[in-house]
């Protein structure tokens, strides 16, 4: 999630930064060149007006001339038309009201015998209007000049600069975007790797594709370090799985031993026995530690055997022969109807000591299982292992299920000796078979021990 | 009196091993290796084999098919191994049983027990698959050509309980309890392997069974 959110904020600063630079390109662009184009245009028309003016003076002079016919001529010649003022008499040969043409400001500035110059709405277009007095015959002459193609230049300008800023924006989005991509693409990469690694897939590695040399550092820490967690793994496993087979032959050796002291048990003095019952007791929970180490270790290196199995009879089978081992009472089975076509693909012998873990479990800790109960949905068999214990307490329910963790209420009941690791072998076979194990309130007011297996979907044999 | 013979390399396990076994009462045999376990096996048989899979020089595997040619003597494996690739590599070599290191003491002598107490008489005298006449209390399987078929004292077992049962389906449960006479932490693959075993030696054409029959998540059933 958090990928995605960088991800959006790259992109989003890297939009803003482009929207910036091209807004601040826009206005210094758009101000300059109308600057510059409209500077030029009004000095162009006024050293026209400038010229124009002589040209009139020389017609006022000249008396000959016409004065309508000079301005009708002047503006034939160019884009602009002429207003003349002289000795209060507006002449124009294209004006129509020339008077209330010129605003009175202009009046005033041109009564003063100075140039004037101001932009007006002329027929309803933007119009420079110059007024350059020609005080030795009073006469003030007016140029209108349409200035409305220099605004829809501008104006046009304006557009193109907007859209090609829009046009930045954009690229600049979708180029955070990429850059983003680029950026996070490893790094999603790399938490998936770690999630599957932690998921137990240890053979995850990163791909060596990365072009930039930071990725690549990150691929190859990532990769080593992977790499050297699945050697201290193994070196674990194997330690534990060396050590284990090393107590093998001692063990053997010690229990046939206390057998032979027991076969002549008569001859002993009772302290001898009692002593002797005592060793006894703790090689056979020895010789349980291990086998279940070893079970553990060999979970690890895989060595797994998957069988498609009928759920009632083999756990009809696993009940009858754990009881039968551990001494145990008659135990409540019961089979729900759906059981019946059943199948689950396990490890018999794993699955087996599931049963007898969970029977003991209840044994030990819970007064004796009180029933288990089988039952199956679309996709699961559930099987109920119930005792009238105390029950477990809820901040206690996963870490039951750790190595060596003994509950609170347990450790305090000197007469409880289990290996410590019954309920974690559990949680470890089952996993193998894709399935769960959790603990919950019994209805009978105990615990609940709840296996679930994904029902196999194969036809069985 | 019974006689064991303990074929297994460490020394201090075949010590406890012949003293417990002298203490039930049994004779005892005992070699460090394959070689002197056969030697002494050839010179004196005994009544059950007690085989370590992993020995020095010959291994117990090859033991194991050697006892087998020569005889029908009941082989119970002692492995360090529990996987069932090893297991059935055990049981194909010709082993009637396999317990795994590190074992409880009273178990394998209980099985040691069944396994001599099984060559005993069974009530059935005789029967017959198609070509094939089995008299299990004289040890005879012959064909009515005159050619006999070799079953061990296990299969004899094995196949007389599941004509015994007429027909019925028997799971492998029962099956481990009434031919192998101990139920323990119930092994299927020991019923699977000698049901294999005694197809190849009895069907006319062992993938397609017409007399052991498989009856999928049940067990197995005898069709006479």
């Amino acid at each position: 999630m958090a990928t995605i959110s960088l991800r959006r904020r790259m992109s989003f600063w890297f939009a803003a930064g482009a929207a910036i630079l091209s807004i601040l390109f826009v206005f210094f662009t758009y101000f300059g060149v109308r600057h510059v184009v409209v500077t030029q245009r009004q000095s162009s028309d006024l050293r026209q007006s400038f010229l124009n003016a002589q040209v009139i003076r020389g017609a006022i002079s000249n008396s000959d001339s016409s004065l309508n016919n000079v301005l009708r001529e002047l503006d034939s010649n160019t884009t602009s038309v002429s207003i003349v003022n002289i000795n209060g008499t507006w002449i124009s040969a294209n004006v129509a009201n020339p008077r209330t043409t010129i605003p009175p400001q202009m009046l005033l500035i041109a009564a003063s015998h100075n140039v004037s110059r101001q932009v007006i709405t002329y027929k309803n277009q933007p119009t420079l209007l110059i007024g350059i007095p020609i005080p030795a015959y009073h006469a003030v002459f007016y140029e209108l000049d349409n200035i409305n193609d220099l605004n829809r230049t501008l104006e046009l300008m304006l557009l193109i600069l907007c859209a090609s800023a829009v046009a930045t924006t954009l690229a600049g989005l979708a180029g955070g975007w990429i850059a983003a991509r680029r950026l996070t693409t490893p790094l999603v990469r790399a938490a998936q790797a770690a999630r599957e690694i932690a998921q137990g897939n240890l053979t995850t590695r990163l791909p060596q594709e990365f072009s930039s040399s930071e990725m690549a550092v990150l691929t190859e820490s990532f990769n080593d370090m992977v790499s050297q967690l699945v050697e201290r793994l193994e070196r674990d496993a194997r330690f534990a799985s060396d050590v284990s087979h090393e107590l093998r032959s001692p063990l053997t050796t010690l229990a046939t031993s206390v057998a032979v002291m027991r076969q002549s048990r008569t001859d002993l003095e009772p302290e001898a026995f009692a002593a002797l019952e005592l060793l006894g007791a703790d090689v056979e929970t020895f010789q349980t530690l291990v086998e279940d180490l070893l079970d553990m270790t060999r979970n690890e290196a895989g060595g797994i055997y998957l069988e498609n199995v009928a759920l009632v009879e083999l756990v009809q089978q696993c009940v009858r022969s754990a009881s039968r081992r551990l001494g145990l009472e008659e135990i409540n089975l019961s089979f729900d109807p759906t059981t019946t076509s059943a199948f689950i693909k396990v490890d018999r012998r794993r699955f087996e000591r599931i049963i007898a873990n969970l029977l003991e479990n209840a044994r030990r800790y819970g007064g004796g299982a009180t029933s288990l109960s089988v039952s199956t949905d679309d996709h699961s068999a559930f099987i109920d292992v119930d005792d009238a214990g105390p029950g477990v307490p809820f901040e206690e329910r996963e870490r039951i299920f750790d190595r060596f963790y003994r509950g609170v209420e347990a450790s305090n009941r000197t007469e409880v000796r289990g290996t410590g690791l019954g309920l974690s072998l559990v949680a470890d076979h089952i996993a193998r078979f894709h399935g769960t194990v959790a603990v919950l309130d019994s209805p009978a007011g105990g615990a609940r021990f709840r296996v679930t297996v994904p029902l196999s979907e194969e036809s069985p044999e | 009196m019974a006689r064991i013979l303990i074929i297994e390399d460490d020394d201090r396990i075949r010590a406890s091993l012949r003293l417990m076994s002298e203490g039930e009462g049994f004779d005892v045999d005992d070699a460090a290796n394959a070689e002197d376990g056969l030697n002494l096996f050839a010179n004196r048989a005994s009544d059950v084999v007690l085989l370590d899979l992993m020995l020095p020089g010959m291994s117990g595997y090859e033991a194991c098919r050697a006892l087998r040619a020569a005889s029908d003597v009941p082989i119970v494996i002692l492995s360090a191994r529990v996987d069932t690739a090893d297991v059935v590599a055990g049981l194909e070599a010709g082993a009637d049983d396999y317990i795994t290191k590190p074992f409880v003491p009273e178990e394998l002598i209980a099985r040691v027990r069944a396994h001599i107490r099984r060559r005993g008489s069974t009530t059935l005298e005789s029967f017959r698959l198609g070509d094939l006449r089995v008299v299990p209390n004289e040890g005879i399987a012959l064909r009515d050509s005159g050619t006999p078929v070799h079953l061990t004292a296990t299969e004899y077992r094995l196949l007389t309980e599941l004509a015994l049962a007429g027909g019925k389906i028997l799971s492998r449960e029962d099956i481990l309890e009434r031919v192998w006479g101990y139920d323990y932490f119930g092994d299927g693959r020991l019923v699977d392997v000698h049901i294999r075993r005694l197809r190849t030696k009895i069907e006319p054409d062992p993938a397609n069974p017409t007399y052991l029959q498989t009856v999928r998540g049940a067990g197995y059933k005898l069709v006479i």
